[in-house]
């Protein structure tokens, strides 16, 4: 069986194709969605989502959430006694989501399709690739998040024939792709996107503005990561609330004091008027590189979490002159479309007639110079082989000619990125090849990139007249030979991980134990005495009664602070 | 692919119905497997795009009647008057069928403002008229642009996408027609659509405006850059060509000709924008100058050579002997010295061009251009010498078989590499004068007198200083700059040390004080091989260079006249004759010379 993963900045989400349509699976809390948050729990076993996610506040050492924006760089986490890359951290998360669907169909899924942001590189797509490995699942195809989403979508409205827009703002990126859907095939036409800019970005704001009316110290000069976590989950509370009323609350509790303001709907609007403007350039890029007029669209389905706000609408309606579309759920789009992606992988029956071509969202190149006017070089300078917005797989060749008399090698360095400075684009990896010393530009060289529908490349060089070839293996240091892979799967198989079955009841103590520190005076007190029932509960063994405490104490939870959410 | 390939792929007959494609697309599509058989999908794929681009017709080289060698292009070429070659394409395939001619032409209606958006946008259409009248207004300040197209930008957030694409597409328009007026508001319009991030690359590929825009930015921010770090030279440039009015090319100025030469050869060639930034008059007189076209410096020096020599004739008396002698001897050397000067510069051009037609450097040309460089010096040698002269030529050619030795025990090699020569000069010169300095003290400590060093030193010196030029000129290699740079340092160390040898056993008796006076060439022309250089360290020689002159006449004069005042006027006049060839010999060397010309000499 294949299965759909959406691995997301803030929650993650699981999908099979099932019966002809694609369903999300429940995890061991009855929730669809799984917070990308790991940690190490009070025993020293592994702990994932919400439990994982609560106990930031209170644990900010032995936690970790918003990994994904360090996939495919060498940063550590560490974690009490351990150090974990991206990689693993998200291993764990993608490991949890497997036993899942094992939980929900009895078959331990062995193959899966998992969505990385339309801007991830090569680096990052090779890591969430590998993390895939580490969790013991043989990674089928990665797909970009709005084209996953533009499956789920279109899948259901096969007959249209008018492009539409795919509108993304997740956690920690922002994705924009035009797609248009004839006879069965779900074309992307263009993509692109901020991948700096998310609802992690929006959260800041509210700090910022929070703060600023508080007063009173100087925030920012503490850098104890308990307050970042403090404040981040103040300020995600205080914007979901802003989603229904005009003004919210703003609180949180800092060394035993309480500090709160009142953050206005207008005040909001101001703060995070730069970071609205920051949507426009890609959408305005998507549609030119589509050659799509805002006004031919049939519609803009808006996805991504960070999409709910309301003036996320409001930003949406100005720049498209319209209402965008709700009719698919926002946090699920992804998930789903990974899915219906994992179907057309099993070549299911249902989806016989149906194709998705994806396009590469970003320029790749190598570094050239030019021989400047009087003399001397300009090096650095970007040569675009495969252009951004190709239908992929692609392959595309391009000959460069040496730059010195007697030259003995060239080095080609590649490049993802558009600006015409490689300074400015991202560096891919690099290859040398010998050439025959001639005189300048004598002697040619043909560069091949090759890129296939999972977005990874190959570059291939070759010399004609000498017939010498060299292959790219890009960047990878780190070489997923099968062998270290396999070393680091068992490494990390050998941290227990803490019984599913257990997830709940670690979830709501969690829970409690960040009210508690949230809290002061007779609710912190009563919040305590909650904490003991449960412990107590927990020590009897008898599921009966613990299932109920678990219930009554989750229900005075959600008086005391408001529903929990995902 | 060819275009009849693609509608054979796709299994149809040509259609300029786009559906059409698109179903015979699909249903090819599901035939094969994307994952399975990438490159079938890459050639359908293609096969798509180009029968959607030529849509039901064909291309003029795969129709029934074409024939390859009809004379095609002139002939319709005439015909058109807009110039674009026909057939919108190339017979050969060059991989870049699949991309649209999405922008093709935009350029010709001219920077209409967009009608669409005057009639929806009203708020828009108003800031977008306002700055287009900003920008073709002679007299608007740079601070009220700025702020009509800050206005504009924050219209353009208000508006819905597509009006504000539209309106970004006429911005470029606008701001490229306008530049260097639109400059205050390109930095706003890129910071706020991204025009640098993403400008070589799809739809912005083959915009002609952008691509004027960005080049003007990298030339504001070259010069800003050359402003604060630039060379020497390129601040001399800079300062002198943004100077309204006059040139400031006077008297003594040769510098500055070649710091704007240089930079007009590099900057201004490299970014035609830069031209904006300058003085349009002073650029113009400039160019002129270079192209021949006026030799103001020189014509005046013509002038002047007669006059500043019948001024010192009537000083002096017309038939002063010792003056005689001196103006002789000095202009027999100068002459001398321009002739080589001359004759290596065109040398080492030709020699240079030849190895660029024949794609390799002539290494044996190289090596025969130095020995023929030390027989001309033999006889300036035997000029500076009248007690010995078989002995200078003796020691002449040992210092030439010397150096040509050097240089035949040196790998052939790879080719010749500027910088290198640049870097070496720097070091080649400074030391070449420490060793002859070195050698004229030991000589004198050694018991000749102070005369005897000198004779022998000055010719030393002169083929130390054009051996450190030539020797890497003539084996330049990046690779191996730092052993060039010591054997070129050994070499010249070498033939004054030989010229100290010969000069303690074969000379003793003392010279009269007039050959002092050879110095003075010798010197100056030192200080002419010095401006070769672009560093400041260089300048800072040739500075002292022409100062030492000076000062070195008037100490000589002092023992020729026994009067200060005398031997002062002298020398200055020396000075300006001097002058006053080597800039007739220049500025002849300079008109009509073209650009990619190297600038050594």
């Amino acid at each position: 069986m294949i299965i759909g993963i959406d691995l997301g900045t803030t929650n993650s989400a699981v999908g099979i194709w099932q019966d002809g349509e694609a369903r999300l699976v429940p995890n061991a809390l009855g929730d669809l969605l799984t917070p990308s948050a790991v940690a190490i729990g009070d025993d020293g076993q592994v702990l994932t989502g919400l439990a994982a996610r609560e106990r930031m506040v209170t644990h900010p050492h032995l936690s970790r959430t918003v990994f994904k924006r360090l996939m495919g760089t060498n940063a550590k986490a560490k974690l009490g006694r351990h150090e974990f890359g991206a990689e693993d951290l998200s291993a764990f998360v993608l490991r949890s989501l497997a036993a899942d669907v094992e939980a929900f169909c009895g078959e331990r899924p062995e193959r899966a399709v998992i969505t990385v942001p339309a801007y991830f590189n090569d680096k990052q797509r090779k890591a969430t690739r590998r993390a895939g490995e580490l969790a013991g699942l043989k990674v089928e195809r990665l797909v970009n998040e709005p084209t996953a989403a533009a499956l789920a979508y279109g899948i259901h409205r096969l007959g249209e024939e008018n492009p539409f827009l795919v509108f993304d703002l997740g956690g920690g990126t922002f994705d924009v792709s035009i797609v248009e859907i004839f006879d069965g095939i779900i074309e992307v036409r263009s993509s692109s996107g901020d991948n700096r800019l998310g609802g992690e970005d929006f959260n800041e704001a509210v700090v910022a503005l929070a703060l600023q009316k508080i007063g009173g110290r100087d925030w920012k000069a503490i850098a104890d990561p308990r307050l970042r976590a403090v404040l981040g989950a103040a300020a995600e509370r205080t914007r979901r609330a802003l989603t229904d009323a005009p003004e919210a609350p703003f609180s949180f509790v800092w060394l035993d004091e309480r500090f709160e303001a009142t953050i206005t709907e207008a005040g909001f609007e101001e703060a995070a008027a730069p970071l609205i403007a920051r949507l426009r350039e890609p959408v305005v890029r998507a549609l030119r590189d589509g050659q799509v007029r805002a006004e031919q669209l049939s519609e803009v389905v808006m996805i991504g979490g960070a999409t709910r706000m309301p003036i996320m609408r409001k930003a949406a309606t100005r720049m498209f002159g319209r209402f965008p579309a709700n009719r698919i759920h926002p946090d699920h789009a992804v998930a789903l479309g990974a899915a219906v992606q994992a179907g057309l992988q099993m070549r299911d029956s249902a989806l016989k007639e149906v194709r998705m071509t994806d396009v590469c969202p970003f320029t790749l190149g190598v570094e050239s110079s030019e021989r400047a006017a009087g003399g001397g070089f300009r090096d650095g300078l970007f040569s675009p082989i495969i252009e951004r917005n190709t239908v992929i797989p692609a392959s595309r060749e391009q000959i460069f000619g040496t730059m010195q008399d007697g030259q003995r090698y060239v080095d080609f360095r590649i490049f993802q990125g558009e600006s015409r400075l490689t300074a400015e684009n991202v560096l891919l990896g690099k290859v040398r090849i010998e050439v025959p010393p001639k005189r300048a530009g004598d002697v040619l060289v043909a560069v091949r990139f090759s890129y296939d529908s999972s977005g990874l490349l190959e570059v291939d060089v070759e010399v004609p007249e000498t017939g010498r070839k060299e292959q790219v293996v890009i960047v990878d240091e780190e070489a997923a030979d099968e062998k270290q892979l396999a070393e680091r799967r068992a490494a990390l198989a050998l941290l227990k991980v803490h019984p599913r079955d257990d997830e709940m009841n670690m979830a709501v103590k969690a829970r409690a134990g960040r009210c508690y520190e949230n809290l002061l005076g007779d609710e912190r007190h009563y919040v305590g005495m909650l904490m003991s029932r449960l412990d107590q509960a927990i020590e009897s063994q008898d599921p009966r009664t613990i299932e109920r405490v678990r219930a009554e104490v989750a229900g005075e939870l959600d008086k005391i602070e408001g529903e929990s959410f995902l | 692919m060819r275009v009849t390939d693609a509608w054979a792929r796709l299994g149809i007959a040509p259609t300029g119905e786009a559906r059409e494609v698109k179903r015979a697309y699909a249903a090819a599509l599901k035939a094969i497997d994307v994952d399975l058989d990438p490159k079938a999908f890459i050639e359908l794929r293609e096969a798509r795009d180009l029968a959607l681009q030529w849509g039901g017709e064909l291309p003029e080289w795969e129709r029934e009647d074409y024939d390859p060698d009809a004379p095609w292009a002139e002939d319709e070429f005439r015909e058109e008057d807009g110039g674009e070659v026909p057939g919108q394409g190339f017979p050969i395939d060059l991989g870049l069928s699949g991309i649209d001619p999405f922008w093709g032409g935009h350029r010709a209606g001219g920077a209409a403002r967009p009608e669409a958006v005057a009639s929806a946008n009203r708020a828009l259409s108003e800031a977008a008229a306002r700055l287009e009248a900003l920008l073709s207004a002679e007299d608007a300040s740079a601070s009220e642009v700025e702020a009509a197209g800050a206005a504009l930008l924050n219209a353009c957030d208000e508006a819905s996408v597509d009006d504000s694409a539209e309106m970004e597409r006429w911005l470029r328009q606008a701001l490229a027609q306008a530049i260097p007026r639109s400059d205050p508001v390109f930095p706003l319009a890129d910071a706020r659509f991204g025009w640098s991030g993403s400008a070589f690359v799809g739809g912005n590929r083959h915009d002609p405006d952008l691509y004027d825009l960005l080049d003007r930015q990298d030339a504001r921010a070259t010069v800003a850059r050359l402003r604060q770090h630039g060379s020497v030279d390129e601040r001399d440039a800079l300062a002198e060509l943004t100077r309204p009015g006059r040139s400031r090319l006077g008297w003594f100025e040769f510098g500055i000709a070649r710091s704007v030469r240089m930079f007009l050869n590099e900057a201004v060639a490299a970014n035609r924008m830069i031209e904006h930034d300058l003085d349009p008059g002073t650029l113009a007189w400039w160019q002129g100058y270079f192209e021949g076209r006026h030799l103001p410096g020189a014509f005046w020096s013509l002038l002047l050579l007669p006059v500043s020599l019948t001024a010192g004739l009537s000083l002096f008396g017309a038939i002063d002997k010792d003056f005689a002698t001196i103006g002789l001897t000095f202009a027999a050397a100068e002459a001398a010295i321009l002739v080589v000067i001359l004759l290596y510069a065109e040398l080492s051009f030709r020699a240079r061009k030849r190895a660029r037609e024949q794609g390799w450097w002539d290494y044996g040309s190289g090596k025969v251009r130095l020995l023929v460089l030390a027989a001309m010096l033999l006889p300036v040698g035997a000029a500076f010498a009248p007690v010995g002269v078989a002995a200078s030529v003796a020691t002449g050619i040992a210092a030439a078989a010397l150096g040509a030795a050097a240089l035949f025990l040196t790998p052939a090699p790879r080719r010749t590499d500027y910088d290198a020569v640049e870097s070496m000069t720097a070091i080649g010169f400074p030391a070449a004068g420490l060793v002859a300095a070195a050698t004229i003290c030991v000589a004198a400590v050694m018991g000749g007198t102070l005369a005897d060093g000198t004779q022998l030193g000055f010719p030393l010196l002169i083929l130390c200083l054009i051996v450190s030029r030539a020797y890497p000129l003539a084996t330049g290699d990046m690779a191996n700059l730092k052993r060039t740079r010591a054997r070129a340092i050994l070499a010249a160390t070498g033939l004054s040390a030989a010229g100290m040898l010969v000069s303690l056993f074969c000379f003793t008796p003392a010279l009269p004080p007039v050959w002092l006076l050879a110095l003075a060439p010798a010197v100056v022309m030192a200080q002419h091989l010095a401006t070769g250089g672009t560093t400041a360290a260089v300048r800072l020689i040739e500075w002292g260079a022409r100062a030492g002159a000076i000062l070195f006449h008037i100490i000589v004069g002092k023992r020729l006249f026994e009067d200060w005042g005398r031997s002062i006027v002298a020398s200055l006049l020396l000075y300006l004759l001097v002058y006053s060839l080597i800039r007739i010999a220049v500025a002849w060397r300079w008109a009509g010379r073209a650009a990619d010309e190297p600038a050594y000499f």
